[in-house]
């Protein structure tokens, strides 16, 4: 059994070795039995691969994904701001609408990456040095952003301005930016570190970028809501 | 639950669900929860798949915008899961991994060739047995089809080197399939 030969199996199952390769691997397979054995069974390995069953969930995984979704308020977003507008007319607070439309805005935050980069405007694109294309929907977390100290920076200052100005929001709106800012930290804390493992994977430099560009959104749109409300 | 009435497709339930129909998704939840959950199975192991399953539908949920109907919702989805699969590897994965690796080589020492292959549930098996990389290659490309150049651009890894993997866990896998 030679190591090189054996080392060429699978290319040679997948097709990946040249004409003149081939054949001297079926000259070799005929004179040499245990390579001719090792691609029947990885041959078996392939086929068996391909006829894998499914595996539906051992129980019923709807309730927890429903109590998870997010209410889809695009529409409704519009309505609060008119409501807004209208509740400060008749000298109403703003408790229940501000945070309504804080959720309203994460919810596009997260359902459209695309649809919100361009709705934040071209200044985020301009701090991060990124083409405006927006992100592919079939590849998620193939971000067309690319993680550098520029999302640093501006989720600094725009957490600074927060910060800076938080005494001027209601508390439930402060308890729902705060609980969304906590989940986008977690996820860029455990994407970071995955990166210091593998730092050359665009991937998880991808995921990142993508995790900052949703954060630098939502201060965003938490800053607009403390000016609109001052 | 919002299964009754007349059937539907998936781009009818995609184009309701990203109105706000939460039964219309739950619709598309339960034709493809299956070869999701398999999916996940695989890609992160079976303790974690369910887990994995929920957030690949809560993350199409968000994401139900941007599907443009390019290709079938399943096809998209699936993309979209294999991506929540690969954004759930932690240190703490890396560090089982190194133990299975271990683990495998003992296994490999110790245990007698199978005398056949039963069901595809002994491949489950063994495919949830080799070392990370190597099995998110091996489910990508043999039980997907991706090819090594996709494969290379998911993983951040080059397509030689998806080959060489696919190659370990071939020769891994007859091990426990020898006929």
């Amino acid at each position: 059994m030679s190591m090189h030969w054996t080392d060429r199996l699978s290319d040679y199952l997948d097709g990946e070795l040249s004409p003149e390769e081939a054949l001297a691997l079926e000259l070799h397979l005929e004179s040499c039995a245990p390579c001719a054995a090792a691609l029947d069974e990885i041959r078996a390995v392939v086929a068996a691969a391909a006829a894998l069953p499914e595996h539906p969930p051992t129980r019923d995984l709807w309730p927890g994904i429903e109590a998870r979704l997010t209410p889809r308020t695009t529409e409704g977003l519009t309505a609060d701001v008119v409501s807004l507008d209208a509740f400060r007319a008749r000298g109403r607070r703003v408790s229940v609408t501000v945070p309504q439309l804080i959720a309203a805005g994460l919810a596009l935050v997260v359902l459209s990456a695309g649809g919100v980069w361009l709705a934040v405007g071209s200044d985020a694109r301009a701090v991060a040095g990124m083409p405006p294309e927006a992100a592919e929907a079939t590849a998620p977390v193939q971000s067309p952003f690319t993680y550098t100290a520029a999302w640093e920076e501006a989720v600094t200052e725009l957490q600074g301005e927060f910060d800076l100005r938080r005494s001027e929001l209601d508390p439930a709106t402060i308890m729902v930016v705060e609980r969304n800012l906590a989940l986008i930290d977690e996820a860029i804390a455990e994407a970071r570190q995955a990166l210091e493992a593998d730092p050359s994977s665009g991937f998880l430099n991808g995921y990142v970028a993508e995790a900052m560009r949703r954060k630098v959104d939502l201060l965003r749109q938490a800053t607009r809501v403390q000016r609109t409300e001052t | 639950m919002a299964i009754m009435g007349p059937p539907t497709t998936d781009a009818e339930d995609v184009a309701l669900a990203t109105a706000g129909d939460t039964g219309a998704f739950e619709r598309l939840y339960r034709r493809h929860a299956p070869r999701i959950n398999a999916l996940c199975r695989r890609m992160v192991g079976p303790g974690l798949a369910e887990d994995t399953t929920q957030d690949v539908f809560i993350r199409a949920w968000e994401k139900l915008e941007l599907f443009e109907g390019k290709s079938a919702f399943g096809t998209w989805l699936y993309r979209l899961a294999i991506n929540v699969c690969l954004a759930r590897r932690t240190r703490a994965g890396k560090r089982r991994e190194r133990f299975r690796r271990d683990e495998i080589a003992l296994e490999r020492a110790e245990s007698p060739p199978r005398r056949h292959m039963d069901h595809g549930m002994d491949l489950d098996r063994a495919i949830e047995r080799l070392p990370y990389r190597a099995r998110q290659v091996f489910v990508l490309h043999d039980v997907e089809g991706y090819k090594h150049r996709e494969i290379g651009e998911l993983l951040g890894i080059s397509a030689g080197t998806s080959k060489s993997q696919l190659h370990e866990a071939r020769m891994a896998l007859r091990g426990h399939l020898r006929a």
